[in-house]
């Protein structure tokens, strides 16, 4: 094997590597369908927009940041009466599902 | 003359709404003054996935979030001593300001 093949090699491994990465990260299916059941879109619809004066918009949403709050409701460090209930019955994987669906909105 | 009493009546009913309505021109210089662009970005665009966008998000839920930091619910929460310096005419001009903003 000459070291320019090896290189081609090593680097088409590393583009294999990061395209599934970002498509795993970037997959939201099934994410609708847990945002109805989960009940998350009586108050945020299943575009993010909020419902209600109180009730936040959270399309376009950071992920990361929703579902940080997510995980905080289900300890409870965050207070909310509507909120820690309805995260109670989730999963972390689901939380992180539902995070990156609105985020995509 | 029902009609012109329905229309009075019914700008006695948005009186609230219109007084309680923050100024965002004030809450522009207010965001600058308390240093709220360093985490939620100019405008409220937030690039940074630990601190959340309030470009467009609800005035009423702004300023409910604000009393919530200023109640100290969360002890080690970085926005309680942002919130707690504010008053109420100023928690509506901020939420005025970054409801305004296009995401």
């Amino acid at each position: 094997m000459t070291p320019n093949y090896r290189f081609t090699l090593v680097g088409l491994a590393v583009a294999i590597l990061t395209l599934t990465g970002c498509t795993r990260g970037a997959d939201i299916s099934g994410g609708e369908t847990l945002a109805v059941e989960a009940g998350c879109v009586a108050c945020h619809g299943t575009n993010g927009l909020g419902t209600g004066p109180t009730f936040p918009n959270i399309n376009g949403q950071h992920a990361n940041y929703l579902y940080d709050q997510l995980k905080r409701y289900r300890t409870g460090e965050r207070v909310n009466v509507i909120m820690n209930e309805q995260v109670k019955q989730l999963s972390l994987d689901e939380l992180d599902l539902l995070a990156r669906y609105y985020a995509a909105q | 003359m029902p009609s012109i009493r329905a229309f009075v009546l019914a700008g006695l009913a948005l009186l609230p709404y219109v007084a309680l309505a923050g100024d965002s021109e004030r809450g522009k210089d207010l965001a600058w003054q308390y240093r709220c662009m360093t985490c939620h970005g100019v405008e409220g665009r937030s690039n940074d996935p630990r601190y959340p966008r309030l470009a467009g998000q609800k005035p009423a839920y702004i300023i409910e979030r604000l009393a919530y930091f200023q109640a100290e619910i969360e002890p080690f929460n970085e926005m309680n001593g942002q919130a707690r310096p504010l008053t109420e005419d100023m928690k509506r001009d901020l939420a005025a300001y970054f409801s305004e903003q296009r995401l």
